[in-house]
């Protein structure tokens, strides 16, 4: 059976994919052998790319993203395009019109959002793969602590973002994920370094991420605002016994305070949506994606391809973006909010003068089942990501690693570092992995 | 922040602003939403930020300008042009 072939018969049992590449060239290089994935909202030559999104439906980009540049150069097959919550609004993959994928470890529950398709089909590949995903406030770290595979989520600025579909652009980051740690690494190696085509890239040198060191000496940080009320107790039992294992390999122990962590799930929507909107207002039905027979004035064409191109939580965000951005609303809510933001990003520079790495779990509960989803309101929704939007705010470098398991689902470990340390989460990953 | 009465006005406001059209149904459900998320957003002003410099980015960023010279591009922008004349795209009346 050919690679495509077997990808397409998980597919079709677990909803992972929005369009499949019929490239199974394979050169040499660090990715030779290695099946690569991409969420849609990063674009591949030649295949619908459409972030999720029905307003970018039949979008064929002419060019490849700069991280699938890298990949192809390194000698991967790139497979295809994996779902994802519309333009990445959501926590649980279920805001699109199109496949919902399945969680590996109980089909009735999410694979967690917004890179869901990525982080399933990570999890059920039985062929080399590694998949390209992106978070803006936690979609890498959600979906890969969910269906029990390892995240990584870099420094805002390693990898270039030429050829992603914008969602904010002070957060967005293009990152990894793969079964294994080192696998992740390598990955990172690949994609990450400076691109003339993305002016935020960092021009800090890149190290070779997989040369991890063990986790002997290593001091690490237990943020007391990540435990305890709402945090599922047999969630915390696996994230304590993963921790605890680590001090048994001589990394030490403290706890440590971020003060500012209950305010940075306002912070992180009121930035994230005025940048959605700003970004959104360009799809306009002329160019690209979903274009219609031209009626009516220029107001009354955009307003309807914008109308039936984009879906419920979309209109949400860009209507509260609007008003977040509004004469008179500006000061109070966004300047307030970056504001916030320069406070959440001191707790974390403090505490990384006393730790290495920070260590939470990755989602306060495991993956909620989907009848449960379809009770929550839209604020519920948001709340979920109370433990991964402060060092998506920070721009800090994050891992997810799979820590065990809880009512037979998997939990991860969140390892957070200093910004361009991310060598140091991988450490602790590999320590807790021990590969 | 003040209080904000979401008012089915201030959605249609909105909704006009950013180029979509509701329904009765929808203007409604969102102003109930709206205003729950916009209450929520307040507790922003328990934080003490007077003298604290906004942060636009999460890690400084250095200007990063290519040499000016022009570069040909390997790929075509209109290639997903549904509606073109020639080099043109067609495009709605402007009034």
């Amino acid at each position: 059976m050919s690679l495509i072939d077997r990808v397409r018969d998980l597919d079709n049992k677990y909803c992972f994919m929005n369009a499949f590449a019929e490239d199974e060239s394979n050169g040499e290089g660090l990715l030779k052998g290695y099946a690569v994935s991409v969420k849609d909202n990063v674009c591949v030559k030649g295949v619908e790319s459409k972030a999720g999104s029905k307003i970018l439906e039949g979008y064929i980009p002419p060019f490849d993203a700069t991280v699938v540049a890298k990949s192809r150069a390194e000698g991967a097959a790139i497979i295809g395009k994996t779902t994802q919550d519309e333009f990445g609004f959501g926590t649980f993959n279920v805001n699109t019109s199109y496949k919902v994928p399945l969680n590996p470890y109980d089909p009735k529950r999410s694979t967690g959002g917004s890179s869901g398709g990525a982080a399933c089909l990570t999890a059920v590949a039985d062929f080399p793969h590694v998949a390209i995903s992106e978070s803006t406030g936690g979609s890498i770290s959600c979906p890969a602590s969910w269906c029990g595979v390892v995240g990584i989520t870099p420094t805002y600025g390693r990898v270039s973002r030429w050829g992603l579909i914008d969602y904010a652009n002070s957060l967005d980051k293009i990152g990894v994920m793969a079964k294994t740690v080192k696998e992740a690494a390598m990955f990172l190696d690949v994609i990450s370094g400076p691109d003339e085509y993305d002016s935020t890239v960092l021009k800090a040198p890149v190290p070779d991420f997989t040369r991890m060191n063990s986790v002997e000496g290593m001091r690490i940080g237990i943020p007391k605002e990540y435990l305890g009320e709402g945090v599922d107790p047999k969630v915390e039992e696996q994230v304590w016994g993963s921790i605890k294992k680590l001090e048994s390999m001589g990394a030490s122990i403290s706890e440590v305070s971020l003060p500012h962590t209950k305010y940075s799930l306002s912070s992180y929507y009121i930035i994230a949506m005025a940048e959605a909107s700003t970004n959104l207002a360009k799809f306009s039905g002329l160019r690209y994606g979903l274009q219609k027979t031209i009626e009516g004035d220029f107001n009354q064409y955009f307003s309807s391809v914008r109308t039936e191109g984009m879906g419920d939580e979309a209109k949400r965000r860009v209507m509260l973006g609007t008003f977040i951005r509004m004469a008179g609303y500006r000061d109070a809510y966004y300047l307030k909010a970056l504001k916030v933001r320069t406070k959440v990003i001191e707790d974390f520079k403090k505490a990384f003068k006393n730790v290495d790495v920070l260590a939470a779990p990755t989602m306060p509960v495991v993956a909620p089942k989907f009848d449960e989803i379809a009770e929550l309101e839209p604020i519920q929704h948001y709340m979920m990501d109370i433990l991964t939007v402060a060092p998506n705010l920070a721009g800090v470098p994050m891992v997810t690693v799979p820590c065990g398991e809880a009512d037979g689902m998997p939990v991860g470990l969140h390892l957070m570092a200093d910004h361009l340390n991310e060598i140091k989460a991988l450490e602790a990953a590999q320590g807790v992995k021990q590969e | 922040m003040a209080d904000i009465a979401v008012t089915r006005d201030l959605v249609g406001r909105l909704a006009k602003a950013a180029r979509l059209k509701l329904t009765p149904e929808e203007t409604g459900r969102y102003a109930q939403q709206l205003s729950v998320i916009l209450d929520a957003f307040k507790e922003l002003d328990q934080v003490d930020t007077e003298g604290v410099e906004p942060s636009y980015h999460p890690i400084e960023l250095e200007d990063a300008l290519r040499e000016d010279e022009p570069e040909k591009w390997e790929w075509d922008p209109l290639a997903n042009v549904a509606d073109a004349e020639g080099r043109s795209i067609r495009g709605p009346k402007i009034k």
